[in-house]
């Protein structure tokens, strides 16, 4: 009965989202307080029948209720508990269950986090956000049913895809749906700013913290995913511009835009429409990532999904979505006014240019995405854009977004002295230049790509100080006459939080690029076929197989290997890949378990390939310098993004403290230029 | 359906209500508005109420007229029979589809869903009638066959000589590949103290299961044990147990496919109609790639349904060189039991050459497509793509 009940929850979550869309939508175009009112209750109880659809899933999952057809497909009575329960998003109608269930909980969230928000905005983001809900229940619903009955039932599942039995894949697929759906909230607030007619720099700071966690959620989930084909699909690399990977970095890219364009309309009130528009942007990749991924257009691991219907459907609910908030765009936009004049070299520019370069990556990531998939619809024929591609474009497009990105912070709002600013970065310069031309000699040998990105990677950390010894020189200037010199350390704590946050992520930048540009430039690999015995040389250590020996695992046989690795002969580590046979499905599945031996500046890694006669194997090392650096770079990017957050909610209360009445907007401060409430408008940008 | 299910669903309507109802009515009234301004007095309040209270239920039993399944509740309170009523509840649910077949008897699909429920629910002597009927309108379905013969196996006292024998031995007919086939047919052998008969039999199977697979260790102490008894000669000996037989369809366990079919079609399918069920076609390499082949890597050419599981339909496996490649793919090459290219009448045909020799797709892979494939067709396969991840 436990599947009957889910479904009714669902039903009971459509009939809750059309209240709460329905009710507050039109109480907010006919001034009905009441109807409004409805948002709240309505968005809560949806979320919690979602939830509870959600625990039935969960429920039949860990049971091994095989007469349920998602679970006789997905899971299997040897799964271990955890995988038992992480199969309810490893597949097509548990993934949507997912996206619904964190819809909900952003839902939730935006209805008890908005205490201090007008009734008719929470009224209308709420049913925009219920909008969405209907859309993606009746998908579930009528194309996706997780809890669809299978007679007669099954002895056994069919077992969870084997790629998928990993704990990364565990916290994956919520992470990004956590970033994915988070996007809605931003566009909720912007097409709610449109149907009030009121583009005022107002729903930007509502929508900021918002963008950011979303933001933070994207960026690691994407990290966690490339961490994951890392170590998991045992071939040494970590970003493949797969068009599901691809889907992911878009709406990255214009969420990226988007919290820097936020932060210009917040402040400053410019790029008003600029900033509506990437909010919709960014939802609509989202659903087009979702489109990508559930349609089953792509052939990847991601895209278990093939059933034409559920593509349509999402195409159709993409376009009804895109077309009306495009549509809402432009009938509205025009009343949103001029925003604040800035000139050539200001930091409205710098950030401008930023959105630009960012803007126009994320163009020719969905060109390369989605270029072969029209030719092949076109019967043009099959075509693969690959690496290279993606390489050729994104470097000369991000290079410079990299080299504003040291200068933006510097660079003061509404006019910045050009000379000025050159005299304070030309030691940033000169130590980065220098950095360049040393460093790859120090790593090995001089290759003119390195040196490059190790001169953006610097060049962003040297900025960064400077901008850094900038503020605290300004702190103690200011204070000068009012009492005695402020030591280093209350000075540093006397900047906001939010500014840390920006200094954090910029930083985090930095340190990716550094990890992506030596990993590419120095990697080692070899393919050996060996016996045990045998031992080979990589990048100065010694790889002894000591030999291969059955294992055997829940519900998988594996052969495993132990690799000593040796340095100028002492012992550095045993890695013990795996070449595992997943046996529980009708057609046994063999898949590699990578050994990695992490380390800050380096990770040694072995997979074991295929038997190639008695008692030999192919076995393929890696040496990879500074790859975990692109992981640590993500995750410091979304540390930055969650101490911004927190300083903007610190920053607001304090600011919303005079205003007594939100919902009249505080008019955009002309000119914000004295020092003090300077200090505080530059954080973060 | 039952009442549980349906005080249940009646208590969460009454809770989404009482979510909306209840903060909705204890609102405090608003104060009378000022003339002129924007935001007038409520007026929804009752009228909201109202048509929450009436439209939430009425729309909630609407949809899930559309898209629920209260057929089954009946059917699935214990998750582990799998059969399409519980004894417990009564029969309601197969006793319906018997009279729709009473009506209907043509319908080959329906008599062998109706054949093993009746099975599970121990109603042998009306079990077997189905399993007469459903052989009759499919009798190419050897898998099918070995059911029948298994039902019948248990209807004389898990005796397998006389009619039990002769049902595995059309199976076998049909499809001398048949796993289930070949398991019971040893085992008919065996309790006949024929054990090189029945060795011949499990040999046959064992070469046909992968080493990995599950039942291999199973399938191995059977040969074990039918070779004991044929270097000892003697006759009797250890009776194998049968029990096996009963449980379900011989030694293979069937019940795990995706699609949930308990058994498919005959694997090899013999006779007139196979070529029309076979692709063929040959496989080239795009210009730019074929460098990047080695003459030790495999070529996989496999065929799957474009709207079913990702598991292959056939399979076969060759040395990527000498370009081009010719195929044949047919129910001979499929890769398991209910996976059978002859069912699916368009498929997906799919080349890859592997670096690793492994038959899941790996990054660097070479893979060319031919999609929507009719059966009995000659096709071209480009590989023509590098698989990313």
């Amino acid at each position: 009965m436990i599947a009957e009940l889910g479904q009714v929850a669902l039903i009971l979550a459509l009939t809750l989202a059309l209240v709460q869309s329905g009710f507050p939508l039109s109480g907010a175009a006919r001034g009905d307080a009441d109807w409004m009112a409805l948002a709240r209750p309505a968005a809560n109880a949806q979320c919690l029948f979602v939830a509870i659809a959600f625990a039935c899933l969960i429920l039949l999952l860990i049971g091994n209720d095989f007469s349920v057809l998602y679970v006789a497909q997905h899971s299997n009575s040897a799964l271990p508990l955890r995988y038992r329960i992480s199969a309810a998003w490893g597949g097509h109608e548990g993934s949507v269950l997912l996206w619904l269930l964190i819809h909900a909980g952003w839902t939730c969230a935006v209805a008890l986090r908005s205490r201090h928000l007008d009734e008719v905005t929470v009224a209308r983001v709420l049913g925009v956000m219920g909008l969405i809900s209907i859309g993606f229940l009746l998908f579930i619903l009528f194309t996706s049913n997780p809890f669809r009955r299978l007679l007669p039932a099954a002895g056994d599942g069919a077992d969870l895809n084997p790629l998928l039995q990993d704990i990364g894949l565990i916290i994956h697929p919520p992470l990004l749906y956590m970033g994915y759906v988070g996007t809605v909230v931003a566009f909720a607030f912007a097409i709610a700013a449109l149907l009030g007619g009121r583009l005022d720099p107002a729903w930007a700071r509502w929508s900021r913290p918002w963008a950011i966690v979303a933001w933070c959620f994207l960026t690691l989930g994407i990290a966690m995913g490339s961490a994951w084909a890392y170590y998991e699909l045992g071939w040494g690399g970590w970003w493949f511009w797969d068009p599901v990977e691809n889907a992911s970095l878009m709406p990255w890219l214009v969420s990226t835009a988007l919290l820097h364009s936020l932060a210009v309309t917040d402040k400053r009130g410019a790029f008003r429409m600029w900033t509506v528009l990437l909010a919709i942007i960014a939802f609509a990749l989202s659903l087009l990532g979702t489109f990508l991924v559930r349609s089953g257009v792509l052939t990847s691991v991601h895209a278990f999904a093939t059933d034409p219907a559920r593509g349509i459907y999402i195409l159709g609910f993409l376009t009804v979505v895109v077309g009306a908030s495009l549509g809402l765009f432009a009938w509205r936009a025009p009343r949103a006014g001029p925003g604040e004049r800035f000139d050539a070299v200001s930091r409205e520019s710098m950030l401008l240019a930023n959105n630009i370069l960012l803007a126009v990556a994320f163009m020719a990531v969905l060109l390369g995405t989605l270029y072969p998939l029209l030719i092949d619809a076109l019967g043009l024929g099959k075509m693969s854009v690959g690496p290279p591609y993606f390489e050729a474009v994104m470097v000369p497009l991000m290079a410079p977004a990299l080299f504003l990105m040291g200068v933006g912070p510097l660079t003061r709002w509404r006019r910045a002295e050009p000379v000025a600013l050159v005299r304070r970065l030309r030691w940033a310069l000169a130590t980065s230049a220098a950095t360049a031309l040393v460093a790859p000699w120090v790593l090995g040998s001089w290759k003119p790509m390195v040196g490059f990105g190790l001169f953006l990677a610097v060049w962003i950390v040297c900025a960064s100080s400077v901008d850094l010894l900038g503020r605290l020189r300004a702190q103690q200037i200011r204070l000068q006459g009012t009492g005695p010199t402020m030591p280093l350390w209350r000075g540093l704590a006397a900047l906001p939080a939010s500014y840390y946050g920006m200094l954090i992520a910029h930083c985090g930048v930095a340190v990716f690029i550094v990890g992506v540009t030596v990993v590419k430039g120095y990697e080692t690999e070899k393919d050996v076929m060996m016996g045990a015995g045998d031992s080979i040389e990589l990048a100065g250590y010694t790889f002894r197989l000591e030999g291969v020996r059955p294992v055997r695992g829940p519900n998988y046989l594996a052969h495993r290997a132990a690799l000593t690795v040796t340095r100028q002969d002492k012992l550095v580590t045993i890695l013990e890949p795996e070449r595992r046979v997943y046996t529980a499905g009708r057609q046994p599945t063999t898949m590699t378990e990578a050994a990695i031996d992490p380390g800050l500046f380096r990770d040694l890694y072995a997979a074991l390939g295929d038997p190639t006669g008695e008692q030999r194997w192919i076995v393929r090392i890696h040496h990879k310098p500074f790859v975990e650096w692109i992981w640590a770079g993500c995750v410091l990017m979304a540390l930055g993004g969650a101490l911004a957050v927190r300083g903007l909610r610190r920053h607001r209360v304090r600011r919303s403290i005079p205003a007594s009445a939100p919902a009249a907007i505080p008019a955009t401060p002309a000119t914000a230029t004295a020092p003090a409430s300077a200090a505080t408008a530059l954080v973060s940008s | 359906m039952p009442y549980t299910f349906m005080l249940a669903a009646a208590a969460m309507i009454l809770l989404a209500l009482a979510l909306v109802l209840v903060p909705l009515l204890r609102r405090p009234a608003p104060p009378r508005p000022p003339p002129g301004s924007k935001v007038t007095a409520t007026t929804g309040r009752w009228p909201a109420a109202l048509a929450m209270a009436i439209g939430l239920p009425l729309l909630a039993v609407v949809v899930y007229a559309m898209v629920g399944q209260p057929q089954t509740l009946a059917g699935v309170t214990d998750p582990h029979r799998g059969v399409l009523a519980d004894p417990a509840h009564g029969d309601g649910a197969v006793d319906l589809l018997s009279r729709r077949l009473q009506a209907d008897d043509s319908d080959g699909q329906g008599w062998m869903l109706l054949a093993r429920s009746l099975l599970q629910l121990n109603r042998i002597p009306e079990a077997l009638a189905a399993y007469g009927k459903a052989t009759a309108l499919a009798p190419d379905d050897a898998d099918l066959w070995v059911e029948y013969a298994n039902t019948t196996a248990i209807a004389s006292g898990r005796r397998l000589a006389g009619e039990p024998a002769r049902l595995v031995a059309q199976a076998l007919r049909i499809d001398p590949d048949n796993l289930n086939a070949l398991a019971f047919a040893g085992m008919v052998a065996f309790q006949a103290d024929d054990a090189a008969l029945a060795l011949t039999h499990w040999r046959r199977l064992g070469s046909l299961v992968p080493p990995e697979s599950g039942d291999r260790q199973r399938i191995d102490e059977m040969i074990a044990r039918a070779e004991d008894k044929v270097s000892a000669g003697t006759a009797g000996g250890t009776a194998l147990d049968s029990t096996a037989t009963a449980n379900g369809t011989g030694a293979i366990d069937n019940t795990g496919t995706a699609d949930g079919h308990r058994s498919g079609p005959a694997t090899a399918s013999a006779g007139a109609t196979a070529t029309a069920l076979t692709i063929r076609g040959t496989v080239t390499i795009a210009a730019g790639l074929a460098a990047k082949v080695a003459p030790t890597d495999t070529l996989y050419i496999f065929a799957r349904a474009p709207d079913g599981p990702p598991m292959p339909l056939a399979a076969v496996r060759t040395r990527a060189q000498g370009w081009p490649v010719s195929f044949v793919l047919d129910d001979s090459s499929a890769m398991a039991e209910g996976f059978a290219l002859s069912r699916h009448p368009r498929v997906n045909v799919v080349a890859r050459i592997s670096r690793l020799g492994s038959p899941a797709a790996q990054p660097g892979d070479i893979e060319g497509t031919a999609e929507n494939v009719g059966l009995g067709g000659e096709i071209r396969v480009v590989l023509d793509r590098i698989v990313g991840r």
